[in-house]
């Protein structure tokens, strides 16, 4: 038997060369009774050893510890023997971390004559003097159970480190016990190793000179082996010490903050007194039988789970936002709850969703409830900055997220560390097509110059594949908060993220989940802002409060309707985009659940799993909905028979396929990381064969397997498309019913959203919405409402002008006179920089006051006027010229980013005899199949994936998008048209389906970019 | 007065050409400009393609996947410049170098000599001609207006100063030499082209621009007349020629080498000059530069004698990564003197140490002396280095044998472990991966050896202690 008492995982970034799963597994095949994992001040790696050992059911004892390196002589480790042991290792690694910035710590003396708990091993440097210092310092402290580590190498200088022992042992008298210090599981790993300690070192591995590992003796040993090696004695102190751990992280138990409970009340009463009250406001008349019914199901539910902390810590945090009027949106597994919709949670009302609570917190599964919650995306940091002042920065940190090696990075690092070039590989790299499904990466380096039958470049592709999901550093989750009742640094260590401020814990989201540990997430969504907005315009309006609940209790609205069916959706959430837009006409959303299918079936995961034809066809009933069985009936019939959502294909697998719910999880959990380790295909075989077994067809089982894969990274299940669908229905009835309120929300929220300012202004027009550019007397900092003989027209703000600052916007609003400002001198004296005074002049904002652009700039350029005495000069008057119509188009665009007066296209209409051009909006008159020529600004090019060479452009005209279709020969054959052309002329076929749909596909493309020489239209190129 | 304007615009493809035979119509090439991310000259192949100066490489490759592309490299051009000034100098005595690619010729004081105008143009233009140059070009009565002129490609030369006015008023500002902040600053406020700015009163250009501006102007009206540098020929000689294409075979440096020498030859002869030292540079994409430095045992000035030597240089170079550029460079002169240079005056005495060395590294290679350090390395092998520099870092080779043998031998002899083992497994990324056990072992003589076992079990012989 052995222990092995001192190995570093690759969360030891650029040290370790294997994964904790690894090392548990191989340690255990090779028959060790304990592994210890002991990443360098870290225990970011032991939840996967952990989950591997409980997953996997290995016979052997997991170690917790932690390698800390105190200066050049005293490196040690600290193992925790019980769980005193582990808050202390978690409290000394969180100091280290803290004192130092992002991915570095820093030791004090302090620390460790602080311990009372850990086991430490000493690791003697084998300089005699140094030793002989610390170990006199070791001795000093005698609450500390001391070893000395004995380690084996085989590099020339055992018999120095073993003389160092004997003496030290001899001297000071603390026992010895054998260890490895193992870096990898397998000798195999070793030229991993060293590309790691390269590229550490920013070198290549053959100037590693003596600082490499000189054999693999740093892994993972056989016990036969190791018995030559070490003293018998040594060996069994090192079994000793490792049957004196008894620490489990199962032992973790997380307590939430007891302050959310008032005095007398238990986490359930005060759970069902919130319910109670939030039932009062959601059903003013009443519960049904069966809603009391389906509420108490769940609260029995939370109850038996002990979830009430969970739900009530959401709870108070959404309470914040209400109370601040910020809006918010829950969403998740079980977040579609009715006791989520009472507790206010989320405003998708069950009864519009038939969804079974049972699904979301599955006891089968063990899983914890999932709840995200979105807010505001300009209002987020004030929910964040409320958690940290409620429980404190020592209770309260973000999730991290492991940021691992992915093709690039790996490839580059490889390439680096041994000895190519960086021009080569930054070249090589640029050429590797990695979508290419036919010839993989490895066949395609032998075209860029790499022959694959050379030894370096086999290392290059071997090393390169080996990196692949290696972890590199942690970094913070996007919104992931855990909370504790006690300092969260005695449950894990916590470590300084790269924004100031901001603390993470050493744990990911996998992590914490494994742990049965409870995080809530804090996101951020743009058109949440942008929604809350468009209320608060209205509700200054209308005595009637209008909120997300009010609209969703007027029901289903068929104008509402009608517009998203004629895909007239910029702007609104979700479905604004080109794929969705598309698809609209062609699904007719006529009720709210057909916008949770509308949102969900524009995904890679339906879409490779071919399923979105088959749902069209039987929701317009041109396909009779089967189904191959009533246990698929079950889960289907919600989507006519196609499975749609993540929880759909899930559940298929556990009904038609015959997994069982922990295999479901581990599909789950597979679909996430496919990416990463490709797990997944460990479940193409089981799924097909026992689907096949099952009477399934085959064909149903490959589609079901590539949606799945499709699903992989992008999982959309149904509980966030229900909740998104509220949002998606929300915003269309915004505008449809208010659009001056809704644009000008939407602009005040910007950035958010698939489009541009420029975009939503075109599209305000194309809603006959009158329009008014920036001025330094009609606008203020933000866009505004305004009324022009009784009409509401917008208002652009300040904010649009480039190179304007904020403060200096705010002061010319505060500044301005009753009667707004006479002149230009008069904004002059409010002492704002010249460049934003020229900004504003660029963006015609002094029309009003000092005549055309020109003008205006002549004036200002003027250093006399500056001084005192000739403040009055003025001399606009010798200076004539005046901007060309073109001139102010262009100018238009480059200070505000946007025209409200002309169109290039419609300028160009006018200049010219365009007659045999066809705007977007006459498209609609021209035959099917007919040959058509269209002229427009190139606003997307986007070259999806899955469309197989096919680039989908988008040209903008002054009456709106056209879609155009450029398949690969056309691209090929035109291509210097294709990437170049800013203003492009498109001769091609109008292809329109029968839903209204129209394409163009691109015949002949023509560069019209010199009829507008330099106008700047963005672009949004190649996704 | 009356200057004339040539502004070089494609200078390094003129070189490239000139040198490597490399016509026009052929290839399309493109000169690219790293810093700036753009093309800066293009031939007319590459024009055809789509190719515009401007676009950025990617944009370049994209129209034009079989484009040949050359580095700019200022100062490359500058030195192609020097040498056409140095051409022309014989001709014309007031020459300006305007800036890495243009020249300014001062052509009234040469009227007389020449007979007129048109008679002085043709040779100035033969000249430019036959060195292979592509330019456009003017005249005007200072350096700013002609400048201005050529870069708005007028290609016209007259001492007419109606006609002047009038050309320059139709340029545009981004042609003049105006900063592109007065440039931008002008665009603002709608004036494009000169004309437009010369009509606008001077003191209210005074009231909003800087005093270069004004003065530029005033001489772009031929109101004043700012001092020029005039050009010197330079007392030393320096070339540097951009290969056509990345060597790596060092034979096929020599036609480069060749050019070189014969520039030399020409500026040596029109000096009446020999040297006895020349010296290369061979220039890499990213390592160092190497610098190669021949010796002549005399003082000569033709390519032929020179080359002689070079060769032999050359035939043992290593280059370290393909080669981009070679550069001479020749700063000690003799002139020629013809008393005296019998074939056996001075032969002994003139040979020092040092140029036997030198003429032994440039037979037997660099690396024929060399000093034994202690290495970085864990392989026995490498514990004991024979570096040619002295730079590298002390380390210990306490473990390393007396004498290590080139090839391991058998182990025969019967030995007893005293040391070990040292297990090795190393150098996997160099093709030679091996994982060996090595030991010290002693014979019943008191031999220490350094020996091994193969992973096939078998012993060998490394080394000897002492």
């Amino acid at each position: 038997m052995y222990s092995e008492l001192f190995c570093q995982s690759h969360y030891s970034f650029l040290t370790g060369a294997s994964s904790p799963a690894q090392l548990v597994t191989t340690a255990s095949f090779l028959g060790y009774e304990a592994l210890a994992i002991t990443d360098e001040c870290s225990v970011a790696g032991v939840v996967r050893a952990y989950a591997e050992i409980e997953q996997q059911k290995l016979p052997i004892k997991l170690i917790i510890g932690s390698y800390f390196r105190f200066d050049d002589a005293l490196s040690f480790v600290l193992l925790c023997p019980n769980k005193a042991a582990y808050t202390e290792l978690c409290r000394i690694v969180t100091n280290a971390r803290r004192r130092s910035q992002k991915g570095e710590y820093q030791l004090a003396e302090w620390d460790l004559r602080t311990i009372r708990h850990c086991t430490l091993i000493w690791i003697p440097s084998t300089q005699e003097e140094k030793d002989n210092y610390w170990a006199t310092w070791l001795t000093s402290l005698p609450n500390i159970k001391t070893y000395i580590g004995a380690q084996r190498l085989l590099d020339g200088y055992d018999h120095r480190r073993f003389a160092t022992y004997t003496q030290l042992q001899e001297k000071f008298e603390f026992p010895i016990l054998a260890c490895t210090g193992v870096l990898m599981h397998h000798t195999d790993n070793l030229p991993l190793q060293h590309v790691l300690h390269a590229t550490q070192a920013h070198t290549q591995v053959s100037k590693l000179g003596r600082a490499a590992l000189s054999n693999a003796e740093r892994s993972l040993r056989t016990v036969s082996k190791l018995k030559k090696l070490f003293p018998e004695k040594w060996i069994f102190n090192a079994i000793d010490v490792a049957r004196d751990c008894l620490f489990s992280l199962a032992e973790l138990r997380y307590q939430y903050p007891s302050e959310l409970i008032p005095k007398g009340a238990s986490p359930t009463s005060y759970l069902r007194e919130r319910v109670e009250a939030g039932i009062k406001v959601r059903f003013p008349d009443g519960l049904t039988d069966a809603l009391r019914a389906l509420i108490e199901k769940e609260l029995s539910l939370i109850r038996e789970q002990e979830y009430e902390y969970f739900f009530l810590t959401i709870y108070d945090i959404v309470q914040f936002a209400k109370a601040r009027k910020i809006l918010y949106q829950g969403r998740g597994s079980a977040a579609n709850s009715i006791v989520c919709y009472c507790l206010e949670i989320t405003a998708v009302d069950p009864r519009q969703i038939n969804v079974l609570f049972e699904r979301f917190i599955s006891k089968e599964r063990n899983e914890p409830p999932d709840i995200d919650v979105d807010f505001e995306h300009q209002r987020r940091e004030e929910v964040i900055q409320y958690i940290y002042e409620k429980y404190g920065r020592e209770r309260t940190a973000i999730a991290s997220t492991v940021i691992s090696y992915r093709f690039k990075s790996a490839f580059k690092d490889a390439g680096k560390a041994l000895g190519f070039s960086e021009s080569q590989l930054s070249f090589v790299m640029k050429q590797i097509n990695r979508r290419d499904s036919v010839i993989p990466w490895q066949s395609q380096l032998a075209n860029l110059g790499l022959d694959p039958a050379n030894e370096r470049v086999k290392h290059l592709i071997s090393i390169t594949e080996q990196l692949l999901g290696t972890p590199r550093h942690l970094s913070q989750h996007v919104g992931g908060f855990v909370i504790s009742s006690g300092p969260l640094y005695e449950l894990v260590p916590v470590e300084n993220a790269a924004m100031p401020e901001r603390t993470i814990i050493q744990w990911d989201k996998d992590d914490i989940e494994t742990l049965g540990l409870l995080k809530v997430d804090v996101l951020a969504l743009g058109m949440l802002s942008a929604i809350r907005r468009t209320f608060d315009l209205l509700n200054m309006q209308f005595p009637i409060g209008v909120d997300i609940p009010f609209i969703t209790k007027l029901g289903d609205d068929k104008q509402v309707y009608d517009m998203i069916c004629q895909a007239d959706t910029v702007g609104v959430f979700q479905i604004e985009s080109r794929a969705q837009m598309s698809m609209l006409p062609r699904l007719k959303p006529r009720r709210y659940y057909d916008l949770v299918v509308q949102i969900a079936i524009v995904r890679p995961g339906p879409i490779q799993g071919d399923m979105v034809h088959p749902y069209l066809l039987r929701r317009h009933g041109k396909e009779a909905i089967t189904y191959p069985s009533e246990e698929v009936k079950e889960v289907l019939s919600r989507t006519m028979g196609v499975p749609i959502f993540q929880e759909q294909v899930i559940k298929l697998a556990m009904v038609a396929a015959g997994f069982s719910g922990g295999e479901a999880d581990q599909l789950r959990r597979a679909m996430a990381s496919w990416k990463k380790d490709g797990r997944i295909f460990e479940f193409k075989e089981k799924l097909i064969k026992g689907m096949v077994s099952r009477g399934y067809e085959a064909s149903f089982s490959n589609n079901l397997f590539e949606q799945i894969k499709g699903f992989a990274g992008y999982g959309f299940p149904e509980s966030h498309s229900a909740s998104f669908a509220v949002l998606a229905y929300v915003s269309c009835w915004l505008k449809y019913y208010f659009p001056v309120e809704f644009y000008v929300a939407l602009l005040n929220s910007w950035p958010m959203g698939f489009y541009t300012p420029s975009q939503l202004v075109l599209d305000a027009k194309r809603h006959h919405v009158a329009v008014h550019a920036p001025c330094v007397n009609a606008s203020n900092y933000e866009h505004l409402i305004v009324e022009y003989k009784g009409e509401k027209q917008i208002q652009l703000g300040l904010t649009l002008v480039k190179g304007l600052s904020e403060k200096s916007a705010n002061l010319i609003v505060s500044h301005k006179p009753a009667t707004g400002y006479k002149n230009i001198e008069a904004v002059r004296t409010l002492a704002i920089r010249s460049d934003e005074l020229e900004a504003l002049a660029s963006a015609d904002a002094f029309r009003a006051i000092a005549g055309n652009r020109y003008q205006t700039r002549w004036r200002l350029m003027d250093k006399q006027a500056d001084l005192p005495l000739f403040e009055n000069t003025n001399n606009a008057d010798t200076f004539k010229t005046a901007p060309s119509v073109a001139e102010t188009l262009i100018e238009d665009y480059a200070s505000i980013g946007l025209s409200v007066n002309d169109h290039p296209v419609a300028l160009l209409h006018r200049e010219r005899k365009l007659s045999f051009i066809t705007p977007a909006k006459s498209l609609l008159q021209k035959n099917h199949k007919s040959i058509v020529k269209v002229l427009g600004c190139v606003t997307g090019r986007q070259a999806p994936s899955s469309a197989a060479g096919v680039t989908f452009l988008t040209l903008e005209d002054h009456t709106g998008n056209i879609n155009v279709i450029v398949w690969q020969a056309t691209s090929r054959a035109q291509h210097k048209t294709f990437l170049k052309a800013k203003l492009m002329q498109v001769d091609g076929i109008i292809e329109r389906s029968k839903e209204g749909v129209i394409h163009i596909i691109a015949g002949k493309l023509i560069d019209r970019t010199p009829w507008l020489e330099d106008i700047s239209m963005p672009s949004r190129d190649f996704h | 007065m009356l200057w004339a304007y040539f502004y070089c615009y494609q200078l390094t493809l003129d070189a490239y050409k000139k040198d490597d035979g490399f016509t026009d119509c052929e290839t399309p090439a493109v000169v690219y400009h790293e810093q700036g991310n753009q093309v800066v000259q293009a031939n007319s192949q590459a024009i055809k393609e789509g190719v515009e100066c401007g676009q950025g490489l990617a944009q370049a490759a994209a129209l034009c996947p079989h484009v040949h592309i050359l580095a700019f490299n200022r100062e490359a051009e500058k030195e192609t410049l020097l040498f056409l000034a140095h051409r022309i100098y014989p001709l014309a005595s007031d020459i300006v170098i305007d800036s890495h690619n243009a020249i300014a010729i001062r052509l009234d004081n040469l009227l007389q000599y020449y007979g007129g105008l048109d008679a002085l143009w043709h040779v100035l233009i033969n000249e430019l001609h036959s060195a292979g140059i592509h330019f456009y070009f003017s005249t005007a009565w200072g350096v700013e207006a002609a400048r201005l002129l050529a870069h708005n490609k007028t290609n016209s030369y007259t001492d007419n100063k109606e006609s002047i006015t009038l050309l320059l008023s139709r340029c545009k500002l981004e042609q003049t030499s105006l900063d592109s902040k007065t440039i931008a600053t002008l665009a603002k406020v709608g004036v494009r082209q000169v004309g437009q700015l010369l009509k606008l009163p001077i003191h209210e250009l005074g009231q909003r621009f800087s005093n270069d501006t004004i003065r530029y102007l005033t001489a772009l009206r031929g109101e004043t007349f700012p001092k020029y540098v005039l050009f010197r020929p330079s007392i030393s000689f320096q070339q540097t020629k951009t290969l056509s294409f990345e060597v790596e075979n060092t034979q096929h440096l020599l036609p480069s080498i060749k050019t070189l020498l014969v520039t030399l030859e020409h500026y040596l002869r029109a000096r009446n000059l020999l040297t006895s030292s020349i010296f290369f540079q061979v220039h890499f994409r990213e390592e160092e530069p190497l610098s190669i430095e021949v010796n002549g045992a005399m003082p000569f000035a033709t390519q032929k004698d020179w080359l002689a030597l070079v060769e032999l240089k050359v035939e043992t170079l290593l280059l370290p990564e393909p080669a981009v550029a070679i550069s001479l460079t020749c700063q000690q002169f003799e002139p020629i003197k013809n008393d005296g240079n019998d074939l056996f005056s001075h032969r002994f005495t003139t040979v020092a140490q040092k140029q036997l060395i030198g003429k032994l590294k440039a037979k037997l290679g660099d690396d024929s002396t060399l000093h034994p350090k202690a290495g970085n390395s864990h392989a026995f092998e490498g514990m004991t280095v024979n570096q040619v520099e002295e730079t590298t870092p002390a380390y210990t080779a306490d473990m390393a044998p007396a004498f290590l043998f080139l090839q391991p031998m058998p182990l025969n002899l019967a030995t007893r472990i005293c040391f070990g083992p040292i297990r090795l497994q190393t150098q996997w990324w160099s093709g030679t991966a091996s994982k060996k056990d090595y030991f010290i072992a002693e014979t019943s003589h008191g031999v220490r050896l350094l020996v091994f076992k193969d992973a096939k079990a078998c012993w060998w012989t490394q080394g000897v202690y002492s």
